[in-house]
């Protein structure tokens, strides 16, 4: 679903994950006995190359990382984590033998959110881990909050303007089809001076839970105002005009109870990523020129502009 | 205290550590071995990668002691004093003779 995902939110006081990546096992024995009681999934790699790979796929809310070990030591296993887009939002805290002042240096400025040394205080450890994951999931609530619109619970332009280029290099890379839906609320200024600006509100919300009802794989933004967006992976420009007159049906179908017969209706530009539309600006401009047409066109319909 | 005395761990009263601690207790002698073997292999980065996870483990399991014991193997090793290290994994092995869970 495209609106703010009820789960993300759940998600804060859900069990967390946590690895330890640490070449002993006396350590992997006593941290699971020690943080057993903790709302924890504890998981554990026994050196650095399974650690890294177990992060990728685990995805947990916090790692503990030991510096000292064989195969890789724990600053390159950071940078690594680091460097990744599926890692690096990870928190990570050093649980070391080392006492260097400089290696915590060195383990904060690279980005480490903290640094226990072995041997722990149990209460310390679990002090810390759990600040660990408070911090890192109020600041993955944020980061969300800042691509949501706050009217509609939509993802908003600068969310927008991210995923279509994400998904545009997606579909060239796999010769798979995209398709993009803008789209309008008809006369949108009359109803919101008619009726007043709640009931304009009111309007864009409906609007809006009508195209975030969607398949899952569809994305849809408030692009402004009483402009819309949804991007439509792997959907053809057929397929995407079949979505965008269920869309249209919708909304004309609702019955507005304080107002009875008002009609609401919204107009439809149909594009697919294709040749002369092969960028995130001239599938936009695409767009919007159907757009325009299916206005000019008298409103409440779907214009499509297929590839060439 | 004798220097024969047993060493105990200071969670040897809690029953939920017992278990955990027979285990490390178990293992303790022959991992210490271990590292004086690896000295006197030449293979110094094993020996000291031990010594090192000893150092981590040891106050965990409620044997400062064998924390601080590990360490000065690792501090010796580190530095490259190699008689010196020799001397501290024999320390440790005495130490850990005595450790009783």
């Amino acid at each position: 679903m495209n609106s703010v995902d009820p789960k993300a939110f759940m998600a804060v006081t859900a069990a967390a994950r946590l690895l330890a990546i640490d070449d002993s096992e006396l350590i992997h024995r006593l941290l699971k006995f020690r943080l057993q009681h903790e709302r924890l999934e504890i998981h554990g790699a026994i050196n650095a190359r399974e650690g890294l790979v177990m992060a990728r796929e685990l995805q947990p809310d916090v790692i503990l990382l030991d510096i000292d070990m064989e195969d890789m030591n724990g600053f390159d296993v950071l940078t690594t984590l680091k460097n990744d887009p599926l890692t690096q939002d990870i928190a990570v805290i050093f649980i070391s033998g080392t006492e260097e002042a400089m290696d915590k240096v060195r383990a904060l400025d690279q980005g480490a959110v903290d640094f226990v040394t072995k041997p722990f205080e149990v209460v310390e450890l679990k002090a810390r881990v759990r600040t660990a994951i408070r911090s890192q999931r109020l600041l993955k609530m944020l980061a969300q909050r800042a691509q949501i619109d706050g009217l509609t619970g939509l993802w908003n332009r600068a969310y927008m303007d991210q995923r279509l280029a994400a998904e545009v290099d997606e579909a060239r890379r796999h010769g798979q089809p995209l398709s993009m839906i803008l789209c309008d609320i008809d006369r949108f200024k009359h109803h919101n001076d008619h009726f007043g600006h709640p009931f304009g509100d009111l309007v864009i919300e409906r609007f809006a839970q009508i195209l975030s009802g969607g398949r899952s794989s569809d994305v849809a933004c408030r692009y402004g105002g009483e402009e819309f967006c949804v991007i439509l992976p792997s959907t053809t420009a057929i397929e995407a005009e079949e979505v965008a007159n269920r869309y249209r049906e919708q909304l004309e179908h609702i019955a507005w109870s304080d107002h009875p017969g008002l009609v609401v209706t919204a107009s439809f530009g149909v594009t697919e990523l294709g040749s002369g539309r092969d960028t995130v600006e001239s599938i936009l401009k695409a767009a919007d020129t159907a757009l325009y047409h299916a206005k000019q066109g008298g409103r409440n319909r779907v214009v499509v502009s297929a590839p060439a | 205290m004798p220097d024969d005395a047993p060493i105990r761990s200071v969670f040897a009263d809690d029953p939920d550590m017992a278990t955990l601690i027979d285990e490390f207790v178990s293992s303790l002698t022959t991992r210490a071995s271990t590292i004086l073997e690896r000295l006197d292999q030449g293979a110094t980065e094993q020996a000291r990668v031990l010594a090192h996870q000893l150092k981590g483990a040891g106050g965990g399991y409620g044997f400062p002691q064998v924390t601080d014991a590990a360490r000065i193997v690792e501090l010796a090793i580190r530095e490259k004093r190699l008689d010196d290290a020799h001397d501290a994994a024999q320390d440790l092995i005495r130490l850990c003779t005595r450790v009783s869970s």
